[in-house]
């Protein structure tokens, strides 16, 4: 008789190898990115003086302190919770999906953000707006308060229509249908309306990390919170979703309760960075990639901390950049996140072939 | 009859034939409303003219029937624009001796659509505003003689940039178009051009001095001939400005404020400062203020980060905000916490340009104080140096009440 050695027990634990290790690097690299971005700025502040400024001491000039503290540090954290909150919830997509090129506002969410944002600036000044004013909120939390209501709006829309609809090509079908609809809105209040509002819808769409004060910091971190906790506890069924709507039923998973839980963390993590800072592009479709390469895993364990991570990463150094140390001007965030992360993201995936992997193309 | 009489008579004849011929030989004024009925070529039929002494950006020649306006720097890059204005009655030049694309015209005009509010306050110095029949938008008129003709139905509004309503503006068929230009991607001049309407371009607000800017009443009196109109108003302003300016000058240059201009929000691209040699940077320092930061901007407008602002302009005496639709220092603190921080805030010195605005948010800043800038300077002479001016009451600026 033919005998044979004893097959090793099956392992019923997927191996995460060594990739750990490259959740500390990630979070190594964030913090240096951090502090960079407190030490960088329009103005020249010696690193010496921002350390100094850190631990609580008075620095030789005294606007510095208040330069720091005021103004690098809401926007390093800023940048921080938006980046995090846009790649983890770009990752979601893109498994939800099962497609990469989906990003966080594939849903219309930004498109909605963007219209209740449209109301308000385009028709401040005149009866309209006055009305608004009326009901007690001014100024930047108006605009705040009306892009949270209009993703808010979007979102209910988006869970509404994703309880009765299964069918997930469906259900992205009809969120960029939304999406557009809702942008022709936009267009049209933007076609009647005066030049000087029209510019600053504009420069509303181009996105920024400044103008969040401490105030409003805990209303940000705290949307960006309970999204990423929600991500944080959806990994099992994101993975479950990544092999097949069967398979994971297999497992006894409720799959329509899940997809609930998936589209609400994302639109509450990319419906709460777009009310506080404008929509953010590119960040949500790149970092997923990063980070599938990077860790060469599917494995959403492994990816959910590492978007997180990643995320941050990359919102601080497109913040640095456009910030353009060392000059006055300053550049529009939208137009450094693509010019940053596209060419970082065709690196990556023309060396690596992970994406091949886990979307089957 | 006797001699004597037959010498009384023959004088008389005389007197009545020089008097019958001098109007056709000896014109004093321009022609307002009339055309020549009689041409001759030796006569000069503008007696009164009008030269540009400040502003740069438009020349006239005038010939005994003819005037050749040309208007440079119109917008970005712009090539000369020529307009040969051809007194009424008389017959037109050879077009052989003038650029292929000038136009021509014949004045004075007797309808006219403005593209600019500037060119009500125009109108109305030059005693021209019945030839007005349409605007670009009713929406932010100050003028009250005009807010009184829209809401009569007498004015067309034709829409403004290249949406403009071609087919009301070839209906209504005035005269002349006046319009501004800045990009002609999306300007209305080149799209009324092509349909032969002859449109006037106006540069004013492409020169950089205010006297400069105000002396362009002069070139739109060219088209009515009603240049010593523009010459009288003119006058007055510019010795209005010339008297406030010397009143400020007096103050010693350690005793002058230090003036920040403007503010910043996610609205704005970023802290505009006003250099020295632009419009407002004149202003800020013919009314005897400093322009904060103003080192960074010596000649031109600089964008600032709200940062590089806070870091060096703290300590500013004064702050002219220049935002739509603020009105209290609460709305200001509103939009950003962090400018509290600002000794001006602090003070009580905080201003806004949106003292008279229209129900639809239209300021007449950019009405009358760009076409009177005399009346603007005062204001600020009254802003920064309130000593000087003690019952001024004034006409754009609002000061914001201090914090409660």
């Amino acid at each position: 008789m033919i005998s044979h050695p004893p097959l090793p027990a099956p392992s019923t634990r997927l191996d995460l190898g060594l990739r750990p290790v490259w959740l500390l690097v990630l979070l190594g690299g964030g913090g240096g990115l951090f502090l960079l971005s407190l030490a960088l700025g329009s103005v020249s502040i010696p690193f010496d003086q921002v350390l100094l400024i850190l631990r609580g001491g008075t620095p030789e000039k005294a606007s510095w302190l208040n330069i720091v503290l005021k103004f690098r540090l809401p926007k390093a954290i800023t940048a921080s919770l938006a980046g995090a909150a846009l790649g983890v919830s770009g990752l979601m997509m893109q498994t939800f999906f099962k497609n990469p090129l989906a990003d966080p506002f594939v849903l219309g969410i930004s498109s909605g953000a963007s219209l209740g944002v449209a109301l308000v600036v385009l028709t401040a000044g005149t009866a309209g707006g006055m009305l608004l004013a009326g009901f007690g909120l001014a100024g930047d939390l108006l605009l705040v308060s009306a892009a949270a209501l209009g993703a808010a709006v979007s979102m209910l829309l988006v869970l509404v229509v994703a309880s009765r609809i299964h069918n997930n090509m469906t259900l992205l079908i009809l969120g960029l249908m939304m999406g557009y609809f809702v942008s022709a809105i936009v267009s049209l209040l933007l076609y009647f309306a005066i030049p000087e509002r029209i510019q600053a819808y504009l420069n509303w769409t181009f996105g920024s990390f400044s103008s969040v004060t401490w105030d409003q910091l805990p209303l940000l971190a705290g949307g960006v919170g309970v999204g990423l906790s929600l991500a944080l506890v959806l990994t099992k069924p994101l993975n479950a979703l990544l092999l097949g709507e069967r398979y994971a039923r297999s497992l006894g998973m409720n799959i329509p309760l899940m997809r609930l839980w998936i589209v609400g963390a994302t639109a509450l993590l990319a419906g709460t960075v777009t009310a506080f800072c404008g929509p953010i592009g590119f960040i949500g479709i790149a970092v997923p990639h990063l980070c599938r390469n990077l860790l060469r895993t599917s494995d959403h364990r492994m990816l959910v901390p590492a978007s997180i991570l990643m995320g941050a990463m990359l919102a601080l150094l497109v913040a640095l950049i456009a910030e353009l140390p060392g000059s006055e001007l300053v550049l529009p965030l939208n137009a450094v996140t693509v010019f940053i992360g596209a060419p970082i993201v065709i690196f990556v995936i023309v060396r690596q072939h992970h994406a091949h992997e886990t979307f089957n193309l | 009859m006797n001699n004597d009489n037959r010498f009384v008579i023959s004088v008389l004849v005389l007197f009545a034939l020089i008097m019958g011929a001098v109007p056709a030989w000896a014109q004093d004024t321009n022609l307002l409303d009339d055309c020549v009925t009689a041409y001759d070529s030796t006569q000069d039929y503008f007696p009164n003219k009008v030269a540009p002494t400040l502003a740069e950006n438009f020349t006239v020649e005038y010939f005994n029937h003819y005037k050749m306006v040309t208007v440079t720097d119109a917008f970005e890059n712009a090539e000369p624009f020529t307009y040969v204005l051809v007194q009424c009655g008389t017959p037109a030049p050879s077009a052989e001796d003038f650029p292929a694309d000038a136009q021509f015209l014949e004045v004075p005009v007797e309808s006219m659509i403005a593209m600019s509010t500037t060119q009500i306050p125009h109108l109305q110095q030059l005693d021209q505003l019945d030839k007005l029949v349409g605007l670009d938008s009713f929406l932010y008129v100050s003028n009250a003689e005009v807010v009184g003709m829209v809401e009569r139905g007498e004015l067309v509004e034709v829409g403004f940039g290249g949406e403009v309503n071609v087919e009301l503006v070839l209906e209504t068929a005035p005269d002349v178009v006046m319009t501004y230009g800045f990009n002609p991607d999306t300007d209305a001049h080149p799209v009324l051009i092509e349909s032969g309407i002859f449109t006037a371009l106006n540069a004013e607000w492409r020169e950089s001095t205010p006297l400069g800017r105000a002396e362009w009443i002069k070139y739109t009196s060219l088209f009515f001939n009603a240049e010593a109109q523009a010459q009288s108003a003119y006058d007055s302003i510019a010795t209005a400005y010339g008297e406030a300016r010397a009143l400020a000058q007096q103050v010693a240059v350690v005793d002058r404020p230090i003036v920040l201009w403007n503010s910043f929000s996610t609205w704005t691209e970023g802290w505009l400062i006003p250099g020295a040699q632009t419009y407002v940077g004149a202003l800020i320092q013919d009314a005897g203020g400093i322009i904060a930061l103003g080192e960074t901007a010596p000649e031109d407008s600089t964008l600032l980060s709200f940062e590089a602002v806070y870091a060096d302009a703290l300590e500013a005496d004064l702050w002219v905000i220049n935002e739509f639709g603020m009105l209290t220092l609460e709305d200001l603190l509103a939009q950003d916490a962090r400018f509290a921080d600002f000794a001006a805030v602090t003070n009580g010195a905080v201003w806004n340009d949106n003292l008279d605005v229209n129900a639809n948010g239209g300021n007449n800043y950019y009405e009358l104080g760009v076409t009177n800038p005399h009346l603007v300077l005062q204001d600020l002479v009254a802003m920064f140096h309130p000593q000087l001016l003690p019952n001024h009451e004034f006409r754009f600026y609002r000061q914001f009440e201090p914090l409660q």
